[in-house]
């Protein structure tokens, strides 16, 4: 399912009654399985062009398709059930929810995106398992170490096999050995669930899991 | 997960706030049914057993004390009357029932009170029965021989001790044969005084003849003996005359009015003499609750407030965490859960910790009466019921668990209404 972003404009108010352009995207396609590496300065729109193809925000102008279906257009209701059911998101700090266990915090994106306790513990012990998890299954995030706790949100992002996973800066809470190595896990979760990725980040290893790169410039 | 699972694992994982806010709770909502369920026995106790009652004759003094002592058998008794009034009442127009009391002995904590087979008269109100024998559980009651009691009485007034040849009669209440393992055929010994400290025994036995059914009044937990026995106890000898006339004195009569303006006549012809006293049983009763229920009332709102601080802090706290957790709560957004999933979330920790104070302070309300129940008998006169279960505890347990809501809520909507792309990237660089 390609995603195809029309006249994205993002404006907020500004100070003294003036406005402030954050993102403004004439034309944009990430296509199925595609990986998009997202670079730019800071202010440059990065993490908004995220949460506009997520739903996250409604842009001021244009349109977001995920398909035919385009996103911007919903109500924020179907937006929530469609990025349940469609997209995968890893953070910048992870945010693994600190109440739940690895398994837990897997199966809850299932679940949200509609299925069964069951079946959702299920999956998300066979992937925790095939990541090399299967030893941390009861653990919290808290006892997990950072090497760990990318493995489980990467889990999270890609058990329910998205369309697209959106990463907001990986690895910036990494050292460089973890970097390389939290990329690779992404490369290969998202290679194994087929979906496209755009990864958005300051860290240029990035690039090299990436098949196309995108710089923006700050508005 | 539902919306429980995350609520349940919230609360595990702030496990020791959670319980300490509880607590709060709990420790209002006890205070609030143990203040209720002690108010409710308290009317139960003093209302119950005055039903039936009418007039009580002492002699001059308090008018509460006299009821308390003659009807609940707590405190003293105001002083004594002379036998004549007894007398008089009995043959008075007016009276439809005179059963004369004297009291200020015990036997082994329970109260003894000597009467006439008055007291098992069926138009007496407690036990209730329509003939004397549905009033026992075992046995009967005894008589008093006229001649006996006419003979003790003048030995009294020559300030001597009565002699006869013919044993005492008791009849016990239902509490006093079940503590006691007394049966019909038994022999007791009461003692002088209603305090062990002062006691000292007696040195003749009372055969019990009869064991009264349960009355659920301190009738239950009486000793009964005939009143020409009680003269001839060589304490009474002295001690059982009125100071001053040197006649034979009673504690109380208890006198039932016929129907119509008896009570009334019974009254105000009664209260003009300077030698006694009539009380009404419901009024006085009903005053001293009017006294006791202030009191209660102070303390009910005092235990109200602490219900409320509770539910206060419940919302301070989960407030509190909830702002920690803004970014925890904009991730599950992100992640697809919906506004109304994150609403139920908050509201729903505030509730369980509100609902989960309240049934345990439930428990423990019924706890602290069962635990004071000795202490409350001590100095009430009367034993907490901790089982019983009143609506009065119900609406508690509604309206905290409404209020609890309502704490919840406001935490709740401030989390529903979370901008997540804000709480994602705080720092505001996009």
């Amino acid at each position: 399912m390609a995603v195809t972003l029309q006249d994205i404009r993002l404006v907020y108010p500004g100070a003294g009654g003036g406005e402030v352009t954050v993102l403004d995207l004439p034309h944009l396609v990430v296509g199925d399985a595609e990986r998009l590496c997202v670079v730019g300065p800071s202010g440059s729109g990065k993490t908004s062009l995220l949460h506009i193809i997520a739903g996250i925000v409604r842009p001021t102008a244009g349109k977001v398709l995920h398909g035919d279906v385009d996103i911007a257009a919903l109500a924020e209701s179907d937006r929530d059930r469609f990025r349940a059911r469609h997209i995968g998101y890893v953070f910048q700090t992870l945010n693994l929810l600190p109440a739940l266990t690895s398994t837990e915090n897997v199966a809850l994106a299932l679940t949200l995106a509609g299925e069964s306790k069951r079946t959702a513990t299920r999956r998300a012990v066979a992937l925790l398992e095939r990541m090399g998890l299967g030893h941390r299954l009861d653990a919290r995030p808290d006892t997990l170490s950072t090497g760990e706790q990318q493995r489980v949100a990467v889990a999270r992002a890609v058990v329910k096999e998205p369309a697209l996973v959106l990463a907001d800066e990986p690895t910036a809470a990494l050292d460089d050995g973890a970097a390389a190595s939290a990329l690779e896990v992404l490369r290969e979760a998202v290679d194994l669930a087929g979906s496209a990725l755009v990864i958005v980040t300051h860290d240029a290893r990035a690039r090299g899991i990436a098949t196309r790169t995108l710089a923006l410039e700050a508005a | 997960m539902t919306a429980l699972g995350l609520i349940l694992r919230n609360l595990r994982l702030r496990r020791l706030s959670s319980v300490l806010t509880s607590v709060g709770v709990a420790l209002g909502v006890m205070l609030v049914c143990a203040i209720l369920l002690l108010r409710a026995d308290l009317e139960r106790h003093y209302l119950g057993p005055q039903e039936g009652y009418s007039l009580v004759v002492g002699a001059p003094g308090s008018a509460l004390q006299l009821v308390l002592n003659t009807i609940y058998h707590v405190d003293q008794s105001p002083g004594l009357i002379p036998v004549s009034v007894w007398r008089e009442l009995d043959a008075h127009p007016s009276t439809r029932l005179a059963v004369p009391y004297a009291v200020g002995d015990a036997f082994r904590g329970f109260r003894v009170v000597a009467t006439t087979e008055a007291f098992f008269d069926p138009r007496f109100p407690h036990p209730a029965a329509k003939t004397t024998a549905g009033k026992f559980a075992a046995g009967g009651p005894f008589a008093v021989n006229p001649a006996e009691l006419g003979a003790a009485l003048d030995a009294v007034a020559a300030g001597r001790t009565a002699e006869s040849e013919n044993p005492g009669h008791a009849v016990v209440g239902h509490d006093v044969a079940r503590t006691l393992g007394i049966r019909v055929g038994d022999r007791i010994e009461p003692t002088h005084g209603v305090g062990s400290e002062q006691a000292h025994e007696h040195e003749q036995l009372w055969e019990v003849v009869g064991v009264l059914r349960a009355t659920g009044t301190p009738i239950d937990r009486v000793v009964l003996i005939s009143l020409d026995s009680f003269y001839r106890i060589p304490d009474h000898a002295g001690g059982a005359v009125v100071p001053g006339s040197g006649e034979p004195g009673l504690s109380a009569v208890v006198l039932t009015p016929k129907a119509g303006m008896h009570k009334t006549v019974l009254l105000t012809t009664l209260n003009k003499r300077p030698d006694i006293q009539v009380a009404s049983a419901d009024r006085e009763i009903r005053r001293l609750l009017g006294i006791v229920g202030r009191v209660d009332r102070l303390f009910l709102w005092v235990a109200v407030l602490v219900v409320l601080i509770a539910i206060m802090s419940v919302l301070v706290s989960v407030y509190a965490t909830m702002r920690g957790r803004r970014r925890e709560i904009a991730t599950l957004r992100a992640i697809g859960a919906p506004r109304s999933l994150v609403f139920r979330v908050v509201a729903g920790e505030a509730l369980l910790l509100v609902v989960a104070g309240a049934l345990a302070g439930v428990v423990l309300g019924h706890g602290l009466v069962a635990v004071s129940s000795g202490a409350v008998e001590q100095a009430a006169g009367f034993s907490p019921d901790a089982l019983g279960f009143l609506w009065e505890e119900a609406a508690v347990l509604l309206t905290v668990t409404l209020a609890g809501a309502a704490a919840g809520a406001i935490p709740a909507l401030e989390a529903y209404r979370t901008d997540v792309a804000r709480a994602l990237n705080p720092g505001g660089t996009t």
